[in-house]
This record gives structure tokens, C-alpha cells and sequence, in this order.
């Protein structure tokens, strides 16, 4: 019998940073039906596409590092299939394509690879995209319309709501229905709003993502969004073009709750996407892009170090007030 | 307070069953029994105190709990001028073990009886049973009394009978094992001293888990016989799931009175290490409110300010982070030999620590 040393415990939970991973494919699998639905095969092609210069480029930065090649780990995968979704469906390949490797090649291996980059690699490939090709990722097909599935789209392209909005004036097409189930121009993925609240449920449930987070970045952006509406509309109907319009949603559910990138616990978790909700509406009032949820979210990455350290001063003051001080402390 | 202890932790899966409803088995060696160097008590109602803490000493009994002597608790409970409660521990909150609460409801009587000795010898008024509430899969129901004696369901989740004091008593509580107590009886009824301890033998690859009464000095194999291997085991682990030992010589280990549960399992082929990804799950449910992912960062890189600033020495060592790590990091056993060298360095300069730590934290909290 050849029996091996173990550390305890003996026992472990079946969860593994690879079912975490695998859930989030799930549901943004379900987006990309969505997707195919309101845009034909193009919007299935450009996720194709993303996730096959993901690999590669996963398996150059691995050459690069000296890591182990192997296609275990689904993170970059996530990146990939989510960048896509951010991007208009009429979006050139090349612009994914340039999306995805920056992504990856500059956000996230530099730093180490999983688990140790700073800021979210969808954030950053969406905002080099962005700035880079300011027109093609900001002018919108309009859904249910036939796209030619390959080479560049060569049909009308309309602006969204955000572009809208961002110029102070009222959005017009699309009454609440059409915008809940993503029947409105916007981003390909990012305008199914009850689907994509749909995929949230899900990953709650299974226990993927602090809960805390979409909720409360949401609400303050709600609340913000009422107080101070943009353009000359009641408070209400502010709110519901503010969350509906751009990529607020999705950005919550998939991007703001990356484990990598965000504090680590519950509580720090509350304060952050408060904060990151005030930057998000300060960013689109003042900011220079229609969508900038982005941006908003790397400068809260730079700065959730911050929330864990005034977090963990937090719960020094907790562990202390809750214990009497043990016997063989000598302090 | 109580109420963060519920918050935290872990709901686990009992597998107490089948162990916990067959019969006690016994791994006896004949004629192993010793009788004691006292005379016979002839009316064990009439003993006074004393008596009954020579008749500990004398069997040798030690709580399977703390692995304290049972005489020397009682005496110190004693010397304090007796305490307010004495209760029955079988709390046994870990998962496949009940070697505690088998021999309770198999044993009903001499545990009882042991407990109202136990009781007699600390100076107690009031006497209880302590079993672990959140056990949902037994077969036998939990009664509220046994002989009279409150049984008192403890809530919370897993590391239950890691925390220091009784929830409602804090102060003027002697907690004392099951077991001990039945050896105590046993001590004074038969006049026979402690040659045995009782174990759960459990886990995926034994085929007929149960609870056992081995003769201490039997080797962990025999028991492990005793109930039969299904297949070859990867791990033999004595205690529990989640603090015990995994041991890498089973027919030379030999049973002993602390000894709670001998465990075989399969090897999982599927297991895999990953990195940390910074999830916060080990945080989310550490009972001590530490944060097990930045002390195993600061432990990885021997930042000993650090340590001291996440607080290392208040780990309890409760593996509910590395039981819940979705990367499969070895959470728990680095942050206990983190632990031990932070304990280490403080015993060889007790005075200069707090200036240096404080400054030592400024510093290295830019590099985490």
C-alpha cells in the first residue's frame, strides 16, 4: 500500500477556479444565442473568432512566461467571449481581434497571468478599441436586420441611446419593452437587459460572484441617474435609459464582480461598487466617450487594493473588540 | 457575539451514517482489562469528591477532548472553588466522526452515570449534554433528555468545538468528553482502569463503517481491518476530515486515547492546484474573520509585519478555508506554519516586536 503525506482538511468542496470560470461560459453562451437571434451567424462568428485569437494568443504569452501549455484554465476564454459582447455586431474581425490580444498580451500576462493582473483585460481591450476605432465601436446595426456574416459590414448603421444621452438629448425609439428584451441598437450583448439579469441570478446562485456588488453599483447609479438627470426627462424615466442604454448592466454583472480585480471581501465588496457607481455617472457626465463604464472600472481596479486595506483595518478592530485577548499572548 | 459564530463557517455533509446507528464493535484483546491499585468502592452513590478524582487518577483516564488527564481537570475545576456546570461534550461537529455521540446513545447509562460523578467531583449543580445541532442525515432521533439530563443542541456551523467557551456559560464551564466519562464509570463500577478508547472508523473506501471500542496499542491498521478496505487507500488519516493527521505508516501508529476516528480515503485523481484568483471565499467563511488569502500571500513571501498585521496568531487552524478554496491552495497549512514562526520570533524577542511590526506594516503593505 503506498500511502502519500496530505495537509488537512481531507475533504473539499468540488468548486474549482474552473467550474467558477465555466459558469460565466454558460451564461454568456445564452447571450450569444440571444445575439444570433437579433443579428444572425455574425454575432456566433466574432465570438468564434475572439475566442480563437484568445487561444493563441493565451499560448504565446505561456511560451513567453515559461508557464506549462495548457488549455485548463478558462479565464482568457471568459475575456474573449465577453469582448465581443461589449462591440456592436457590425464591428470588423480585426477590431476583436486587436480587442482580445490587448486584452491579454498587455493587461493581463505582464502582471503574471491569472490571478495576478490589476485591472480587468475586457476593460482594457474595450477601452483601447475605444479610443483606437472610436466609430466602428460606437455606430450600431440596427436588430433584426440581415448582416453579411463575414468581411466588413456594409449596411446602415444607426447611434444608441447613450450617444443620445451623452448629447443631452431624449432618447426616441424603443419603449420599455423593446429595451428589456434588447430589441433597441446598442452593443450586441450588453442590450439584453433581462438576460443578462438572468445570467446574474444564475451566477448568485451558484455562488460565483459577491451578489453585493451588481446590486449596489446599480442602485447608486439608479439613484444618481434620478437625481441628476441628463437630459430634460422625470427622474424615472432617467433611470431606466441610464441603466438600459450602454454597457451598465453587463459591466456589472461580468466585469465589476471579477474576483481578480476586486476587493475581497463582502463588505469591502459594498463600498467599492458604491464608489464605482458615482465614478461610472461622473464619467459619463463629464467624460469624453458615450460609453465609458470602461473606463470608470479601471480606475476603481487601481484603486480596490485600497477598499481591502481599509477593509482589513475594519476587521482588525472587529477581531479585537469580539475576543478577549487569548493567555498566551504576550503583547 | 454569538451571532457572528453563526455567520461563519461551514454547513458540511455529516456522513455519519451508517457508523453513527450500527452497534458499537469491539477490537478488544482478551484479558487486557487491569484493575485498579484502590480498593473497591462499596457504595458508588456515597463517594465523596476526592474519591472519585483518586479513582480518575488511578484508571489513567484522559479526556479524548483536550487530551487533558480527567483527575486534573477535575481538581483544578475543584480548586477553583467548583464550577457552575459540567457538560458532556459530544459535539463531534466534524464530518463521518461520532465517536462521541455513538457511544453516548449506546452507552446511555454509563455516560450519564459518569457524568453525575464528573458532576459530584467539580462541585457542580447543574449538569448538560452538548450535541452538535446541525447533523441532518442521522437515522436515530436526537431526544431532549437522557436520564433526566438536558440535552443541549449547540447551532452554528462547522468549527463548533474549536470555540473556546460553552456559548451560554463562557466562565465556570468544564467541558468534558463522552468518553472519559464513560471511563470514569467504568473506573468506579467495574474497577477497571482505561485500556480502551472509542474511534469511528469511516471514510470512502471502508466497507463497513462503524464505531469501535479498541484496545489502546492496537495499531491503526487492525482497526482498519476490523471494518474492511473496499480498495487499496490513498490517505489514512486520524481524526477528522478536517484537523486530523494524515499518517504514512498505519500497522506502526498505534491507537490511543485521543484517538476519535481513523479515516481511509481514495485518492481524488481530479484534484488540481490552481492560482489564486482573489475570489474572497476563504474570507467569507473564516470564524476568526481573518483573511486566509492575503496571510498565505504574506506567508509565500515571508513578510513577517504582515503576518502580524493580518493577525496570524488568531488562526485556530479549522481548515474551513482551504476546505472552501476554489484554487485548492494548501490555505490552512500555510497560514499554521506561518503561525508557528510569527509564535517563534515573538518567544525570542518579546520586547522589540510591536515598534518593529507596526513598521514593518507600513512598509510592506505597498508591495501586497
Amino acid at each position: 500500500m503506498i500511502l502519500k503525506a496530505y495537509n488537512p482538511p481531507h475533504i473539499r468542496k468540488r468548486d474549482s477556479n474552473r467550474s467558477m470560470m465555466d459558469d460565466v461560459l454558460i451564461v454568456l453562451i445564452a447571450l450569444y444565442l440571444m445575439a444570433f437571434y437579433y443579428y444572425g451567424p455574425r454575432a456566433l462568428l466574432l465570438g468564434l473568432h475572439a475566442a480563437g485569437v484568445s487561444i493563441v494568443c493565451d499560448l504565446v504569452c505561456k511560451l513567453l512566461l515559461r508557464q506549462k501549455l495548457s488549455l485548463r484554465d478558462h479565464s482568457s476564454l471568459v475575456t474573449a467571449l465577453l469582448l465581443p459582447l461589449l462591440l456592436p455586431a457590425s464591428v470588423d474581425y480585426a477590431v476583436v481581434a486587436v480587442a482580445v490580444a490587448f486584452a491579454l498580451v498587455v493587461v493581463k500576462y505582464p502582471f503574471g497571468g491569472v490571478g495576478h493582473n490589476l485591472f480587468n483585460p475586457a476593460a482594457g481591450g474595450f477601452a483601447f478599441v475605444a479610443i483606437c476605432f472610436p466609430k466602428a465601436v460606437f455606430s450600431y446595426p440596427v436588430p433584426l436586420e440581415a448582416l453579411n456574416a463575414f468581411g466588413s459590414f456594409t449596411g446602415r448603421l444607426v447611434t444608441s441611446a447613450s450617444y443620445t444621452l451623452k448629447a443631452g438629448g431624449v432618447p426616441t425609439g424603443g419603449d420599455f419593452l423593446s429595451m428589456l428584451l434588447g430589441n433597441t441598437p446598442g452593443p450586441m450583448g450588453a442590450t439584453n437587459v433581462l438576460v443578462v439579469c438572468a445570467c446574474l441570478l444564475y451566477l448568485v446562485v451558484r455562488g460565483s460572484v459577491h451578489w453585493q456588488m451588481p446590486l449596489c453599483f446599480l442602485g447608486t447609479c439608479a439613484l444618481w441617474a434620478g437625481l441628476f438627470p441628463r437630459a430634460p426627462i422625470p427622474g424615472g424615466a432617467s433611470v431606466i435609459y441610464e441603466l438600459f442604454s450602454g454597457c451598465l448592466i453587463m459591466g456589472a454583472v461580468f466585469m465589476l464582480t471579477d474576483p481578480v480585480t476586486s476587493p475581497k471581501r463582502a463588505s469591502a465588496c459594498v463600498v467599492y461598487a458604491v464608489f464605482a457607481g458615482v465614478i461610472t455617472m461622473l464619467f459619463r457626465r463629464f467624460g469624453g466617450f458615450e460609453e465609458s463604464f470602461a473606463f470608470s472600472l479601471l480606475l476603481c481596479n487601481a484603486l480596490a487594493p485600497i477598499f481591502d486595506y481599509l477593509d482589513e483595518l475594519f476587521y482588525r478592530a472587529v477581531r479585537r473588540g469580539r475576543f478577549v485577548p487569548a493567555k498566551n499572548k504576550k503583547a | 457575539m454569538a451571532f457572528h459564530f453563526l455567520s461563519k463557517g461551514l454547513v458540511l455533509e455529516q456522513h455519519k451514517e451508517p457508523a453513527l446507528s450500527r452497534d458499537l464493535r469491539e477490537l478488544i484483546v482478551p484479558g487486557s482489562a487491569r484493575p485498579l491499585p484502590l480498593p473497591k468502592a462499596e457504595d458508588p452513590a456515597a463517594l465523596s469528591p476526592e474519591e472519585i478524582i483518586a479513582f480518575a487518577d488511578a484508571a489513567g483516564i484522559i479526556d479524548e477532548r483536550d487530551s487533558l488527564p480527567l483527575g486534573e481537570k477535575l481538581r483544578a475545576a475543584r480548586r477553583d472553588g467548583g464550577t457552575a456546570m459540567v457538560v458532556a461534550d459530544a459535539i463531534d461537529d466534524e464530518p463521518y466522526v461520532s465517536s462521541q455521540l455513538g457511544p453516548l446513545f449506546k452507552l446511555s447509562s454509563q455516560a450519564v452515570g459518569g457524568l453525575l460523578f464528573a458532576a459530584k467531583a467539580a462541585g457542580a449543580q447543574e449538569i448538560m449534554i452538548g450535541v452538535y445541532k446541525n447533523v441532518y442525515d442521522l437515522r436515530l432521533r436526537i431526544p431532549n433528555t437522557l436520564y433526566g439530563v438536558k440535552i443541549k443542541r449547540i447551532t452554528g456551523k462547522y468549527p463548533a468545538e474549536a470555540r473556546s467557551s460553552f456559548p451560554e456559560g463562557g466562565e465556570g464551564v468544564l467541558l468534558v468528553g463522552v468518553c472519559a466519562l464513560i471511563h470514569l464509570y467504568r473506573a468506579i463500577h467495574n474497577h477497571t482502569a482505561q485500556t480502551t478508547s472509542f474511534l469511528t472508523v469511516a471514510g470512502n473506501c471502508v466497507a463497513n463503517p462503524a464505531n469501535l471500542e479498541a484496545t489502546n496499542g492496537l495499531s491503526v491498521w487492525q482497526a482498519l481491518e476490523r471494518c474492511g478496505l473496499l480498495e487499496e487507500p490513498a490517505r489514512v488519516v486520524i481524526g477528522g476530515p478536517m484537523t486530523g493527521m494524515s499518517i504514512l505508516d498505519p500497522a506502526h501508529t498505534p491507537i490511543s486515547a485521543t484517538t476519535r476516528a481513523v479515516l481511509a480515503f481514495l485518492d481524488n485523481p481530479r484534484e488540481r492546484h490552481y492560482s489564486c484568483i482573489g475570489c474572497g471565499k476563504c474570507a467569507s467563511v473564516c470564524p476568526q474573520e481573518l483573511s486566509p488569502l492575503f496571510l498565505y500571500k504574506s506567508s509565500k513571501q515571508k513578510l513577517v509585519g504582515m503576518l502580524r498585521f493580518y493577525d496570524v496568531e488568531r488562526c485556530i487552524g479549522c481548515g474551513t478555508c482551504s476546505y472552501v478554496c476554489p484554487a485548492k491552495l494548501e490555505l490552512s497549512a500555510e497560514i499554521l506554519s506561518a503561525k508557528r514562526l510569527v509564535e517563534g520570533l515573538d518567544k525570542a524577542q518579546p520586547q522589540t516586536q510591536p515598534q518593529e511590526g507596526t513598521q514593518e506594516d507600513q512598509n510592506d503593505t505597498q508591495s501586497v
